[in-house]
């Protein structure tokens, strides 16, 4: 892809973006009915629920490049894995402030160690510890591929994680989603922050890998100027 | 606190973060492609 | 196979003759078990329900310990370089290595758990073997994916240091079902609800094991 239509493509995902954003909000804020038990509280969880999600995706971008960066050794596919990491952890970061704001009103605690709750924390600690292994790694050679390694660690990991966590008792709204129990009044809201933050993963990624192929330009310049 | 000021902080918290995100993004991409021009012309100089 | 058990033999060999790591999984394991009797201020009432997850505990950061020396020695001597020259395939290595590690962590467990038997005056006879089969599942289960991370932090800048961050992630599974079946035997539980925990064990260990089996080369090449 060549530059001028690169930055196109950036513009027009800009503009869906702030659209969808925009909807989301509109549609989760002030159309969507006011639950009955939870009040307008309830309005965090379509926002919550899509960064979930949309940290889950970039979590499987980051399996899907790590598994081909292992078979096709080729240095993009790393620096996606990366963005696909970063990207992720702030989504989930996302998810792990709302959850306590949501829960404080609601449960009355803060937080509990429920399965939901306590299997994003883990996920997070997983990909955090994946990047601490390569700001530990010098070699970028080695670093891509031991990384890649872990990142399929990791991903493999998480249901086991969710699975262990599970035996436990559940007091998180869960079986919402799964039996589509929730009210249909509700659903645009929900499918708009959905597809909203997935757009914004997408843009974010994007942004963030083309700041890593700056990264390596530059490197690369660095060694020319020598 | 009712439940207002939850949503609030909420949202608030939401926004931040990506915010944030995207502002060390912006700051990073500025100071590389500064760095990059910078070196292409001492390239071309010499 | 004859390399397998060559690898296997040869960390055994070294341990014996010097017992470096050993001695301190077992000292460490200790130390942990007498800070958590503090930590817990538990009396002798709690200490039946306390056990299981500080035995575990116990266990994961002896574990730990032995996993880092093993890969932190021969990268300080250049005697990984040798290995890696072994004319089998890699995943040889991480099977043997991974033995190696089982029989260590086995052995620190049983002294720690014998000290754990007058410090939480548990009297357990009747349990031993079961016991001996979740110790063993459950320390499979750790040192499957152990040995893997411990390659990869070996290899970091920070070196032995990073391995716990990057292990008790991972490794959370077998340390929740290996509590659960310790605490379901000394709760005397019935036997039949153990296959759940076992279970899901003997997956973890299968499942990591082939990726690590796979994956241990890349680990390493240099």
């Amino acid at each position: 892809m060549n530059e001028r239509t690169s930055s196109r493509l950036d513009l027009a995902l800009w503009g869906i973006l702030g659209i969808a954003m925009m909807a989301a909000l509109y549609l989760a804020l002030v159309d969507a009915p006011r639950e009955r038990t939870m009040g307008d509280l309830q309005r965090i969880f379509y926002f919550h629920v899509a960064a979930a999600i949309a940290g889950l995706t970039a979590f499987g971008v980051n399996f899907a490049a790590s598994v081909a960066y292992v078979a096709r050794r080729e240095r993009k596919w790393d620096r996606v894995a990366l963005c696909a990491a970063e990207t992720g952890v702030a989504f989930l970061a996302i998810v792990l402030v709302t959850g306590p704001i949501w829960a404080k009103p609601v449960w009355m605690v803060w937080w509990t160690w429920s399965p939901r709750l306590t299997s994003s924390l883990v996920l997070c600690l997983l990909y955090v510890a994946y990047l601490l292994v390569r700001r530990y790694l010098e070699d970028p050679d080695r670093r891509a591929m031991i990384a890649a390694v872990f990142g399929i660690v990791a991903f493999v990991d998480a249901p086991l994680v969710w699975f262990s966590i599970r035996w436990w008792r559940d007091i998180h709204p869960s079986p919402m989603l799964e039996s589509g129990g929730i009210d249909p009044a509700m659903r645009p809201a929900f499918w708009a922050c959905l597809a909203a933050f997935e757009l914004l993963l997408v843009y974010l990624l994007r942004r963030r890998c083309a700041l890593e192929a700056l990264e390596e330009e530059l490197e690369r310049l660095g060694r020319l100027a020598e | 606190m009712n439940t207002m000021t939850y949503l609030f902080a909420a949202n608030a918290v939401i926004w931040i973060v990506l915010a944030l995100f995207l502002l060390r993004l912006h700051a990073r991409e500025r100071k590389l492609g500064d760095e990059i021009g910078r070196l292409r012309r001492l390239i071309d100089k010499t | 196979m004859r390399r397998l058990w060559a690898v296997f033999r040869k960390d055994l060999a070294i341990e014996l003759r010097t017992k470096d790591s050993l001695n301190t999984m077992l000292f460490f394991g200790i130390v942990v078990l007498v800070v958590f009797h503090f930590a817990l201020r538990s009396g002798e009432v709690e200490a039946r329900a306390a056990a299981p997850g500080v035995l575990w505990v116990a266990f994961a950061f002896a574990g730990t310990l032995g996993l880092n020396r093993m890969f932190a020695a021969e990268k300080e001597n250049g005697c990984l370089e040798g290995l890696m020259m072994m004319p089998a395939d890699r995943g040889v290595l991480y099977l043997g290595k991974m033995l190696a590690g089982t029989v260590f962590m086995l052995a620190a467990e049983a002294v720690i758990f014998v000290a754990s038997l007058v410090f939480f005056n548990l009297e357990v006879w009747g349990e031993l073997p079961w016991l001996a089969l979740v110790f063993f599942v459950g320390t499979l289960g750790f040192t499957a994916v152990g040995t893997l991370l411990a390659a990869v932090a070996v290899n970091t800048r920070m070196r032995e240091v990073l391995l716990p961050v990057i292990l008790f992630p991972v490794v959370l599974p077998v340390l929740i079902h290996a509590v659960e079946a310790t605490a379901l035997v000394l709760g005397g539980a019935d036997r039949g609800e153990l296959k759940l925990p076992l279970a899901v064990l003997s997956v973890f260990t299968v499942v990591f094991g082939t990726i690590a089996y796979l994956l241990f080369e890349h680990v390493l090449e240099d």
